[in-house]
């Protein structure tokens, strides 16, 4: 089911909010949101034919993300790493300033609980943003996961205790989750 | 706010937001409230950083990155029609957009063709300037010359040969002289190269 170019603003309206949506949960800041949602659909635009239609398309936007996603987190580790070995050669360097590939995150997005899912595995990360973000079932999230159903739950499963265990380590931050969260006043529509 | 049904398969019956998070309440003591913690920072973190209005103008980009490529897959052999046919893995579709777009000038199978007609050319001018007999090795001048000479009717003399040196010559040279020999009795000598 090739996608048409007339198709495209139907499209774009309809699903480019949710894939924002979940690119900022992702990587914490509006820009590289941005720049994830519009290469999503920069690769809709592109690869759009080879969508065959046997899943719903925000499925497959949703797998096209998390792939960008996954390749612009390595690609920071890759940084880093290689920062860390111009550090460790040059002892002298001062290293009180930040890189310039330091993260940019915001601080609601560092505040919240998903700065704690960054650090989970990628799959683990990627099921509870699908799920808890995005409200997805499971098989549109083993869709866009190319996972089978009982992974998907696994890594649910596995993701929030990993969550639990993070913020017990944390201490004082865990307090801070409401047994029954209530949405911010502040943005409520 | 828990009746927000999802937007992606409207045949299924969605789960409504308590649902979500009411089935994890048994996995442990918190898990519900993280759940419910997940969604409230999304929905903040989207209402505070909304996506940017700029759909008309990514519509128009998309188009013009979407025309040439859905034109050629269009074209497509029917070795790609088979791969186009099935929902290729979103993780192969980022990977080869990480190739350069538009036509790459495959060079190594240029350089291999080049060599390749070097090699087929240097064959061909070998060939053409190898001797084709044995009896042009009688005279290494007339073997470098054109092929389009390849009779020549010569008359070469046969000095006399004595019966030593006769003796001391392998059987084909031996054959060689008596057929040159019995050639210029009969006044046909010729010579192939």
């Amino acid at each position: 089911m090739p996608l048409l170019p007339a198709d495209l603003s139907a499209t774009i309206a309809e699903h480019f909010p949710r894939i924002h949506r979940a690119a900022l949960v992702l990587t914490g800041n509006p820009w590289d949101a941005d720049d994830l949602a519009q290469e999503t659909f920069l690769i809709l635009a592109r690869e759009g034919a080879r969508f065959a239609g046997r899943s719903q398309l925000g499925t497959w936007l949703y797998g096209i993300l998390l792939n960008l996603d996954r390749r612009l987190r390595r690609r920071a580790g890759t940084n880093n790493a290689k920062l860390r070995v111009l550090w460790d050669a040059d002892q002298a360097a001062p290293r009180a300033a930040p890189p310039a590939e330091a993260p940019l995150e915001v601080a609601e997005w560092r505040n919240s609980l998903w700065s704690y899912v960054a650090r989970l595995p990628d799959g683990q990360r990627q099921v509870l943003v699908l799920r808890f973000s995005e409200e997805m079932s499971y098989d549109e999230i083993a869709q866009a996961l190319e996972c089978p159903l009982g992974t998907v739950k696994s890594r649910m499963f596995h993701g929030l205790a990993a969550l639990r265990e993070l913020l017990d380590q944390e201490g004082e931050a865990a307090k801070n989750i409401p047994r029954f969260p209530q949405e911010d006043a502040h943005h409520r529509s | 706010m828990n009746q927000k049904p999802r937007i992606f398969n409207a045949e299924q019956p969605a789960e409504t937001r308590a649902e979500i998070h009411a089935e994890v309440r048994d996995w442990f003591p918190t898990a519900e409230s993280l759940a419910q913690q997940l969604g409230t920072d999304a929905r903040r973190l989207a209402k505070r950083y909304p996506a940017p209005n700029t759909a008309a103008l990514l519509a128009q980009m998309l188009r013009e990155q979407a025309t040439p490529s859905i034109s050629a897959d269009q074209a497509a052999t029917p070795a790609l029609t088979i791969v186009a046919d099935e929902e290729e893995s979103t993780a192969s579709i980022a990977a080869a957009l990480e190739r350069p777009r538009g036509f790459a000038w495959p060079l190594p199978q240029m350089a291999a063709a080049a060599l390749l007609l070097v090699v087929g050319w240097s064959l061909l001018r070998w060939s053409a300037d190898k001797p084709l007999g044995p009896a042009a090795n009688l005279n290494n001048n007339l073997a470098e010359q054109p092929r389009e000479n390849t009779v020549l009717p010569v008359a070469i003399p046969v000095a006399p040969i004595a019966p030593q040196e006769f003796q001391t010559l392998s059987a084909p040279e031996r054959e060689a002289v008596l057929d040159l020999l019995e050639e210029q009795a009969l006044g046909t000598v010729s010579l192939s190269i």
